[in-house]
């Protein structure tokens, strides 16, 4: 008899029809199942820049992450070993070779990664910001002129630390990882671009953690920030009028903005200051105070700098920035001295008295003073230089003619700025007179110049991982 | 140079000589008891030259050459004479020749032969072949209960059909009196005749291990018909070791399974590795799944303070004694119908079920204690001291004012074991089981509850206590349609560990370090006034850690349910249900009574801290099914299609509060003062699904293909890439039925070859990697109190299932009667599309991106299972089984190697292989290690980028295991042995940094640096001890040398056991139905020549497996 009956033949049917049925409807009903909704936990692309406060997050975010790290730090203390402000107290490695101009092309230095990671911040944070359609406008607004003004800020470091670097405006690695270095120029005018758009973008209010409330803390920048930021660019750039004009627009808002006495400069509340960033640790308050302070034994592996020598005898006689901005400790028969701007080695962030100033009024009078010397407005300038002095407790500037004036305002900056934001390494490099300083400087220290040592060597890890990358010339 | 300082590349002296020895005397019994056993059944061939002799007298020579019997109780033997000429003959053959053209047939019973009439003539056959008849008839078990899917087929024909639901099978047209062949899986196969009206035709259950129920994804097989490479652990063995984990109860018994124990804490990680590590980063976990449902062996991290234990294994939460079977799935047969889960292999874990018979109820008591099992030889007070005056002396240096132990403010003369005196203690394990069971043919239950702690061996009050409860139902209709079971399985643990594992603090403590308690009990602290200018000088009293509290409790419910129904015959519809909550709440103090009091400032600084946390794993799965099961002419047929529907929601809730006002407010997290989030904390979802079909077609039990397909879907992986298909396909070979076989080697009476190959993927990957994730930044005081938030890392969109593609080679074969089993496998297993963090320049934002790289790793494996039987009777058995791999793994490829983060691995060579410096001694002159640079010259001060050029695997060479099982009358002893050959870093040069002294971490020393460079011109093998940094490299290059890398092969007599039933007259005198009493040892004896403390660890400051000694009691009602 036949097994193939007609009952097998129904089951088969039935089973195959099945079977067909269930790789028919797998793929859409699915599909559906297995996509999950974002985790509400942690927030992600798709949806951070559509609430109000979790895009203001990723701004705060960005400012408490350089507040945390060593990054203000590392721009006070290397250039200013590199150049002629600081010296070595213990041969660390990685100082020494900043110290020496010995940057070989494996040093492993801060800077690049640091910056590069803001920078990411900054682009995710225009990309997305610019997407949303979600958020109140003036918040986005608000955020939207921040994002571009830290990426302009960013790139101002990159540029000057390192030359030419790649240009990174988007988030897409699969495209950034392969970018060749981009022309100064073009990187200028790209920050330049940035630096208007904040401008525009931002008010002159100072904002709280809403970014639309109007705070006394100056802890997130502002429109007169990017304008600060900008006469700065202007005046690397050597376009002085207009490195005048938005240093002028800074000063002349004398609501917001004066020069105090010296010990009042980085306190909290200061009104010189323009943008400062607050400290958010349990043990430190500024990582400058925590670092450049010595503990009662003097210097020691953690506190392994003082001041140059050099430095200490470029001051005028009578300068008050001398004593006050400037600690010293003698141990046997040696007395080191050591930037003493700010005044806390440690402490809680909760009951912080400093915060870490990045940009000042006092500079905005050097800048505007430097760009009138270089329009020969010989007495404007004098005017703004003196306004420091004054402030130093130095007499008016005896300085006359444009040679005259630019050595004092260069004096001026250096006594003025010494271990903020690497200005006295970028002014040398501005200038043109780094390699003329840096000869007998670096012989002293220990090291051999050489002009290619004015820029910083890319990391390997990245020359390595990055085809169209090329390292700076001299580095090998 | 003396290059053989350390006797660096011993040969395969390992193995002890007396261990050889014994397993050789052990192997030779044996196989002279099998050979006995054999002896008589499987004598000489027959051989006959008769001419014209009468029937009788020939079969009576048969007799005498094979010991058959011949019986006839119809015919007269000496009527027929017959001429017959035989050589080398089977009885088969022999019976044939004499019986030719005799209207006679036979039949074989055992030893027995009927001779009798044929009851048809040809040509009646022929008639009778034209009036075939319908065989009907039922199929069930020896308590009757009926077998439905018994296959019932016509031996001559191969026609056949299954039974029904009720055992019922009705087989139209077949001869009358044709031999039909009756199966069953598990069950012996029978030979009847078939007749119209046949009855029940009762199977009995095989004993043999052949016919063992396997567990397999979606169903069950035996290990006589699965085309797969599964090993299977049952209860008994399980039930045998006095473990809380029940992972650490599968060390040793499964070729291509290796086991690895992190610590002897209770709770700790467990590493399983089936068949090797295939995954350079991410997902090396095999796929577990406890009655049905899919069960997370790895922890979430909550990151709360203490557990010493890592994240910890979550099969710690399972009961090893509700536990029926572990079944592991090797190769891609076995496993590829897990799709995208199951590339690590999956182990199937099935819970105990209710049992059909009067309802009993089963007591099981048991006690006992563990020690540390080994300790590392550490220096005493005095070789400490010169030691350390030494190296100040190599410095021109005093001792400075914190050089406590020799500036004379600790007592010179003092001397404590730190190790006996913070790990030596005893911890107590006692563990209470106790279950009910029962039912009848249609319902079956099964209850259980149990209790089970365990204490440590460091000072003070700590434990880990758990409870658990455990529930089975199943249910037939009566009709035998409709199917129901329900298992639940929930534990709670209560786990109180120290916040830090002491043995850190034992390995390092000056000996000569002040006594951690005042005469008060107080905290000694060294000296303690009230003057705070007066030092501490005991800063780190480990008793500091034991004020810290660290509780943990979890609570595990897993519960399944299984429905089917029949739709029609051989076809059903089931589906299986499956929920899983695994929850944790932890709190872990430190308040400041455990600083020393300089820290705290005399107490008046707050670094009080507590942390809280909570996280839980939720899942559920549904996967309904279809089977078909037939029996056709041209085979037996079995089909599955089932899909899969399984969310599961992760969730990690824990912060850190500070400001407390006391240390008493600590539990209180509304104390605090500041409260932070911590990074850990996350929910994540989960989502997977996947449809999957498999076909078993079998013919004539001989030849078995098995095909797999499953089409996967997960959440994890970006929307490109969210679907991808897994297949597998195998065959069987059970090539000893065949007649070439079966006439001529008869002593194998088993034989398999198995080949099977397919994919198997692994979505290990951790959830929602293929999304831009930003995380929270949270800092001490926030910025502006407002929260931040920040990119975590790229997100890939593409991102995909690492691929395992597995090749398997089988060979099964059961030796005289079986009473020998060998199975051999070799695998190859090919991983490729290695999901790994692919580096980018750090200009990108980040420094690297998960993704796929065709990268592919290669594990081999040979694995032989040899089980042997010689004894088999009742009341006395004896059973043996060795295990033993070679494994090998092998990084095949990989591009760009040397940019990528894997730079130390080497193509060719295994991924747990590193680099290290050849070292070649200690500098006589300079009295610093010395290593061969990469020009051939010595240096002290090495390249780490160019001069590390020996590779050591630190992969095992072999593992395996041996145990033995003997049962007399009412006795059984057992015991198992683990053995593995392995290379791991030893600790010979020190264990931290030798000849300081920090006050924190004091730095005590092996004694093997009791052999050290004194002077110029000595040879030694450790180097000048200095505190100054000078030394420190090299001591450093040292440990990364090839030197500092050794063998930590061992062999551990893991478990030995003895037991003894009461006599049932006896048992029945205290109204019990079965009583018996055991003695249970654990980790009992480590033969190694690790120089560390253990070399299961691996490591000096874990503490070390503990040997436990328990003895119970089991009672039954």
């Amino acid at each position: 008899m036949d097994m193939w009956n007609y009952n097998t033949r129904t089951q088969f049917r039935f089973t195959l029809l099945i079977t067909i049925l269930f790789f028919l409807l797998f793929e859409s009903s699915c599909k559906k199942f297995i996509e999950v909704d974002a985790p509400i936990t942690s927030v992600n692309t798709g949806n951070v820049y559509n609430e109000n406060s979790n895009a203001i997050a990723v701004l705060t975010g960005l400012y408490a992450k350089m507040s945390d790290s060593r990054f203000s730090l590392n721009l006070s203390v290397y250039p200013d070993l590199s150049a002629d402000n600081l010296s070595l107290y213990d041969q660390n490695t990685i100082s020494k070779l900043f110290y020496q101009n010995a940057l070989k092309s494996n040093s492993s230095i801060p800077f690049w990664g640091d910056l590069y990671s803001y920078v990411y911040i900054t682009n995710a944070a225009i990309e997305g910001l610019t997407k949303s359609t979600s958020l109140s406008p003036i918040v986005k607004q608000r955020l939207l002129g921040e994002s571009y003004f830290m990426r302009g800020f960013y790139y101002f470091y990159l540029l000057n630390l390192y030359g030419e670097v790649p240009l990174i405006l988007s988030t897409d690695y699969l495209i950034n990882s392969r970018l060749q270095k981009q022309q100064m120029n073009i990187i200028y005018e790209q920050i330049i671009d940035d630096l208007n758009r904040a401008k525009s973008l931002m008010d002159n209010n100072y904002v709280d953690g809403t970014v639309v409330k109007e705070s006394i803390e100056r802890v997130r920048p502002n429109g007169l920030a990017a304008s600060a930021l900008l006469s700065r660019v202007y005046l690397y750039m050597k376009k002085y009028s207009l490195a005048e004009s938005e240093a002028t627009k800074v000063i002349n808002q004398s609501d917001l903005y004066s020069l105090v006495e010296l010990n009042s400069v980085f306190l909290k509340h200061s009104r010189e200051v323009i943008w400062s960033l607050q400290p958010v640790s349990s043990s430190i308050i500024t990582n400058e105070g925590s670092f450049y302070i010595y503990s009662n034994a003097g210097p020691d592996g953690l506190s392994n700098t003082f001041l140059s020598d050099n430095f200490l005898q470029s001051f005028e006689s009578g300068d008050e920035r001398k004593i006050n901005w400037i600690g010293e400790k003698a141990i046997g028969n040696k007395t080191y001295s050591y930037p003493f701007k700010y005044k806390i080695k440690s402490g809680d962030a909760a009951a912080a008295t400093e915060y870490t100033v990045v940009l000042r009024l006092a500079e905005q009078y050097l800048i505007r003073a430097e760009a009138r010397v270089e329009q020969n407005n010989f007495i404007d300038a004098k005017m703004d230089l003196n306004a420091i002095r004054r402030r130093a407790g130095l007499i008016e500037t005896s300085a006359s003619g444009l040679q005259e004036l630019r050595a004092a305002i260069s004096k001026e900056r250096r006594s003025e700025l010494f271990t903020e934001w690497g200005n006295r390494w970028f002014d040398l490099k501005r200038t043109g007179n780094i390699d003329a300083v840096m000869q007998s400087i670096s012989l002293m220290k220990g090291g051999i110049w050489l002009p290619f040592k004015s820029l910083f060597p890319l990391p390997l890890y990245d020359i390595q991982r990055n085809p169209n990358l090329t390292q700076n010339s001299g580095y090998q | 140079m003396n290059l053989n300082a350390f006797n660096l590349g011993m040969p395969f002296k390992w193995l002890p000589p007396k261990i050889l020895l014994i397993m050789k005397l052990i192997i030779v019994l044996m196989i002279s008891f099998l050979m006995q056993v054999s002896a008589a059944g499987y004598g000489q061939k027959i051989n006959i030259d008769k001419n014209n002799t009468s029937l009788k007298e020939v079969l009576e020579n048969i007799k005498k050459q094979t010991g058959y019997v011949f019986f006839s109780k119809d015919y007269d033997l000496k009527q027929a004479k017959i001429s017959v000429k035989l050589k080398d003959a089977d009885i088969d053959e022999a019976l044939e020749a004499c019986l030719k053209g005799l209207p006679l047939s036979y039949k074989i019973v055992d030893k027995t032969v009927f001779v009798q009439l044929k009851e048809k003539t040809f040509l009646e056959r022929v008639v009778a072949t034209l009036n075939n008849t319908d065989a009907s008839g039922r199929v069930v078990d020896s308590e009757n209960r009926p077998l439905p899917g018994a296959s019932v087929k016509v031996k001559k024909t191969g026609k056949g059909v299954s039974t029904d639901k009720d055992g019922r099978f009705f087989l139209r047209g077949v001869e009358e009196g044709a031999v039909l062949l009756v199966s069953f899986v598990g069950y012996l196969p029978k030979e009847v005749n078939a007749s119209a009206n046949m009855g029940n035709v009762v199977l009995e259950q095989s004993l043999s291990k052949l016919d063992e129920v396997q567990v397999i994804a979606y169903g069950t097989t035996t290990r006589r018909l699965s085309t797969g490479n599964i090993g299977t652990v049952k209860a008994e063995d399980i039930g045998k070791q006095p473990v809380s984990n029940p992972l650490l109860a599968l060390q040793g018994r499964v070729p291509g399974v290796f086991i690895e124990q992190s610590s002897g804490i209770s709770g700790g990680d467990v590493k399983v590795r089936i068949q090797g590590q295939n995954s350079m980063q991410k997902g090396n976990e095999a796929f577990y799944v406890i009655d049905g449902v899919p069960y997370q062996s790895q922890n979430l991290k909550s990151g709360v303070g203490g557990p010493i234990y890592g994240t910890g294994s979550t099969l710690s939460f399972i009961n090893p004694s509700d536990i029926e079977s572990v079944d592991f799935l090797k190769d891609a047969d076995a496993t590829a119908i897990y799709g995208s889960r199951a590339a690590n292999g999956a182990i199937l874990i099935t819970t105990k079920k209710g049992k059909t018979g009067e309802t009993k109820v089963d007591l099981s008591i048991q006690n006992g204690w563990g020690q540390v099992t080994r300790m590392i030889d550490l220096m005493n007070t005095d070789q400490y001291l010169a030691m350390r005056r030494e190296a100040l002396k190599n410095d021109n240096a005093l001792p400075g004012p914190s050089d406590y132990d020799i500036n004379g403010v600790w007592d010179e003369h003092r001397y404590t074991d730190w190790q006996k005196e913070l790990i030596g203690g005893k911890a107590y394990y006692n563990n209470l089981q106790a279950s009910i069971s029962g039912g009848n043919v249609q319902t079956q239950f099964l209850a259980s509850a149990g209790y089970n702690r365990q204490t440590t061996v460091f000072p003070g009050d700590f434990s880990d206590k758990k409870a658990n409860f455990h529930f089975n139902l199943n249910n037939t209709s009566q009709n035998q349609k409709f199917k129901f079971s329900l298992t639940s399985s929930y534990m709670q643990d209560v786990n109180r560990l120290p916040v830090a594992d002491l043995t850190s603090f034992a390995v390092i403590l000056a000996p000569n370090a002040p006594a951690v308690y005042n005469s008060d009990g107080s905290i000694n602290w060294a000296p303690l006034n009230n003057d705070p200018l007066s030092p501490i000088t005991f800063s780190t009293n480990p008793m500091g850690q034991l004020l810290r509290k660290n509780l943990v409790k979890t609570n595990n419910l897993i519960s399944s349910s299984l429905l089917s129904y029949e739709i029609m015959s051989g076809l059903l519809i089931r589906s299986n249900f499956g929920y899983n909550r695994l929850q944790m709440d932890e709190l872990n103090t430190i308040p400041n009574s455990s600083y020393s009091p300089s820290f705290t400032n005399y107490g008046t600084r707050n670094v009080r801290q507590a942390n809280y946390g909570a996280r839980y794993i939720d899942s559920w799965i549904i996967e309904p099914q279809l089977t078909y099961s037939k029996e056709f002419n041209f085979g037996h047929i079995e089909g599955l299609l089932g899909s899969t529907f399984q969310k599961s929601k992760n969730s990690v809730e824990a912060f850190q509060g500070m400001g407390y006002a006391n240390d008493s407010q600590l539990e209180n997290s509304l104390a605090a003062t500041s409260i932070i989030a911590s990074p850990n904390t996350m929910q994540s979802d989960y989502r997977y699904s996947a449809v999957f079909g498999r076909l078993n077609y079998m013919y004539k039990e001989k030849y078995i293909v098995n095909a797999t397909i499953r089409r996967d879907g997960s959440s994890r992986f970006g929307s490109e890439n969210m679907f991808n298909n897994f297949y597998s396909i195998g065959g069987a070979w059970l090539f000893v039925e065949e007649k070439l076989f079966k006439h001529n080697i008869s002593f194998i009476n088993y034989g398999k070859l198995r080949i099977t190959y397919g994919t198997t993927g692994n979505d290990g990957i951790g959830d929602y990697q293929f999304l831009s994730l930003y995380q929270n930044y949270s800092t001490y005081f926030p910025y502006q109190n407002g929260t931040g938030i920040l990119p975590k890392g790229h997100a890939n969109p593409y991102l995909q299932w690492e691929e395992t593609r597995k090749l398997n080679f089988g060979l099964d074969l059961g030796f005289l009667d079986n009473r020998i089993l060998l199975t051999a496998n070799y695998s190859v297993n090919r991983s490729s599309n290695q999901l790994v963090s692919n580096p980018l320049p750090l200009s990108t934002g980040f420094p690297n991106v998960q993704s796929n790289l065709p990268a592919t790793v290669q594990n081999n494996s040979l694995e032989f299972l040899l089980e042997l039987f010689p004894i088999k009777k009742i009341g006395f058995s004896w059973e043996a089984s060795f295990n033993i791999t070679l494994p090998k793994n092998k990084l095949v490829a990989f591009p760009d190697l040397q940019q990528s983060g894997y730079s130390d691995r080497t193509i060719g060579e295994s991924i747990n292989s590193i680099k290290v410096f050849p070292f070649i001694g200690v500098n006589p002159i300079t009295g610093f290690y010395q290593f061969r640079n990469n020009n051939g010259e010595a240096t002290s001060a090495p390249d780490y980028s160019t001069d590390n050029s020996i590779i050591i695997n630190l992969d095992p060479k072999f593992y395996g295991g041996f145990s033995n099982n003997l049962v007399y009358r009412r006795f059984s002893f057992g015991f198992l042995i683990q053995f593995t050959k392995q290379t791991a870093q030893n600790f010979r040069f020190g264990n931290t940094f030798p000849g300081a002294f920090d006050p924190i971490s004091h730095s005590n020393q092996p004694i093997t640096l009791l052999n050290r460079w004194q002077q110029e011109g000595d040879i030694k093998n450790i180097q000048k001890i200095t505190t100054s940094y000078e030394s420190f490299d090299p001591f450093l290059a040292a440990q990364n040398s090839d030197a500092g890398y050794s063998d930590a092969s061992f062999i551990r007599l893991k478990n030995a056991n003895i037991s003894y039933s009461i006599p049932d007259k006896w048992a029945k005198k205290i109204s019990l139905s079965k009583a018996s009493i055991y003695f249970q040892g654990q980790n009992l004896l480590t033969i190694t020549k690790y120089i560390g403390t253990d070399p299961e660890t691996k490591q000096i400051d874990a503490l070390p497996p503990l040997r436990v000694f328990t003895l119970g009691f089991n009672l039954t009602f």
